[in-house]
């Protein structure tokens, strides 16, 4: 993908820039932090999804909503949102149907990390 | 400054640890509320970022133990996406405020740096509340021991007063009987000697008791005239002065004492000396007293005495050659009942109001008294008053 992450991409790092104050170092330094605590928080967040877990679903969820906002990957960030939200609600259900296309858009951003950095670590989710 | 950061996302740890460093914060991270606590517990900051939302421990459970540790410690809560309302009851519970994530950098420094601010001027303000309450008490004695004095200046004055009336009439009766007994002693016959030894005899204690209680009318009339001093009841009569006027006649007084004792008396005073604006008899009666005191206390040697202009005052100085001032008492002469006495062997004299009732008179008309003495080699007191276009009265 490569500078495609700005615009068109799923990672606006202009935004991600923008709070870290145009630090590139600071960029690349949160992109390898995401890769590494994301994927188990999805991991962890499926299984409490599947155990009805309200409580931890909700954290899991905020937690990688806000990783997701920070790094610039708005719309992962918005369907992590949702799924906190439901499970705040109490409906699971509705939870489970965000957490769907939640993944979906999560995939799309570890792909374009794992593109753009050459990572071979990342092995979904799914 | 050392600053905590609390929150679970390790990108928020690393990125608020970065950035506050460069700023020059000092930055310990806990990853978790528990975390916190013990860093706190063994640590002090400064000032606390504090995640919200949390496992565990979330972040107003934390706040709670933050705060029971250090209530002053300012805590800033960073939360995110649509949680303002619990960011709101963190702010009941004693946050200072609560700033978004993401975080951005430059409204956390600014709220941080404001709170920290804020935090430092309440504990100055804690203090000077403090120190305004030690103040009132502080003034509160002062003003009860100002009320004890006045009483106690009341009390001296009423008693003074008392006992004149019955003094003056104990020294006019003797006096009255002295002199009867000094009319009859010439017309006894020779005769009867044992008679008039006796009543020579009479005479004699008729006389102590005129001197004596002379002293004592002295020392009613100097208690009488301190308190009226202190009270501001004392009367002054303003006048342009010439200083060397009222030495001179104070010299022309004294000047048979010294010499009676075998003192050498000089007087030098400087041509043209400016006038003064003063009450006569006050500056007469400070002179005197130095004079007093110079024939009580000098043996052998003598006493000068010197007046000159420097700048805008007259300085009058007046030497002897006496026993002096004990270094111990030199500081405490001009303050009430504090006698010079014999000043070598520092045992106490008369009872002490002469020089302090002098020193109010002195500082009266606006000017200094003061005192440089060596026991065995005699003292010098200088007295500083402002010439008349100084002074303003």
């Amino acid at each position: 993908m490569g500078s495609g992450m700005n615009e068109q991409g799923q990672i606006d790092k202009g935004k991600a820039l923008k709070w870290l104050e145009g630090d590139e170092r600071m960029f690349v330094r949160i992109k390898a932090i995401f890769m590494k605590n994301v994927p188990p928080q999805v991991e962890q967040l499926k299984e409490c999804l599947a155990l009805g877990d309200t409580g931890s679903t909700e954290r899991l969820a905020h937690t990688i909503m806000g990783s997701s906002a920070m790094l610039g990957a708005s719309v992962m960030s918005s369907e992590a949102g949702k799924i906190e939200l439901s499970a705040i609600e109490g409906d699971m259900n509705a939870a489970r149907l965000h957490f769907t296309k939640f993944v979906g858009e999560y995939e799309k951003v570890m792909e374009e990390l794992f593109v753009e950095g050459g990572c071979d670590a990342y092995s979904g989710s799914r | 400054m050392h600053i905590l950061v609390v929150d679970d996302e390790e990108m928020v740890r690393y990125v608020l640890s970065e950035k506050l460093s460069e700023s020059g914060f000092s930055v310990i991270a806990a990853s978790g509320g528990q975390q916190a606590v013990e860093f706190f517990r063994n640590t002090p900051f400064d000032a606390v970022l504090l995640d919200l939302k949390m496992p565990g421990m979330d972040g107003i459970e934390t706040l709670k133990e933050l705060r029971m540790l250090d209530p002053e410690v300012p805590v800033i809560m960073v939360t995110a996406y649509g949680d303002i309302a619990t960011a709101v009851e963190a702010i009941k519970r004693g946050a200072y405020d609560f700033v978004e994530k993401p975080p951005q950098i430059s409204r956390i420094m600014v709220t941080l740096r404001r709170a920290i601010e804020k935090a430092s001027l309440e504990r100055e303000v804690k203090k000077l509340g403090k120190n305004i309450e030690e103040s009132a008490v502080l003034k509160q004695a002062y003003e009860k021991l100002k009320e004890l004095d006045q009483v106690k200046t009341a009390f001296l004055s009423s008693v003074s007063h008392e006992l004149r009336t019955p003094l003056t009439s104990i020294i006019g009766y003797a006096e009255i009987s002295r002199k009867k007994l000094l009319k009859l002693i010439p017309a006894m016959s020779d005769d009867d000697p044992k008679t008039t030894k006796s009543i020579r005899q009479v005479e004699e204690n008729l006389g102590i008791l005129v001197s004596e209680s002379g002293k004592l009318a002295g020392l009613i009339e100097s208690i009488l005239d301190l308190t009226a001093m202190e009270a501001g009841t004392a009367e002054w009569r303003w006048e342009p002065l010439q200083l060397r006027e009222v030495i001179e006649d104070a010299a022309a007084v004294f000047s048979p004492v010294f010499k009676e004792k075998g003192l050498e008396f000089s007087v030098t005073i400087e041509d043209d000396l400016p006038m003064i604006k003063g009450d006569r008899y006050r500056i007469s009666q400070v002179i005197n007293q130095i004079f007093t005191n110079a024939a009580a206390f000098t043996d052998q040697g003598g006493v000068t005495c010197s007046a000159k202009r420097v700048e805008s005052t007259i300085v009058l100085s007046i030497s002897d050659t006496g026993r002096g001032i004990l270094a111990s008492r030199q500081g405490v002469i001009f303050e009430k009942f504090s006698q010079i006495g014999d000043t070598l062997t520092d045992k106490p004299k008369g009872v002490g109001l002469g020089l302090p009732i002098s020193r109010l008179i002195v500082e009266y008309h606006g000017g200094k008294i003061g005192v440089e003495s060596e026991p065995g080699r005699g003292s010098e007191f200088t007295i500083v008053l402002p010439v008349e276009e100084e002074m303003g009265i």
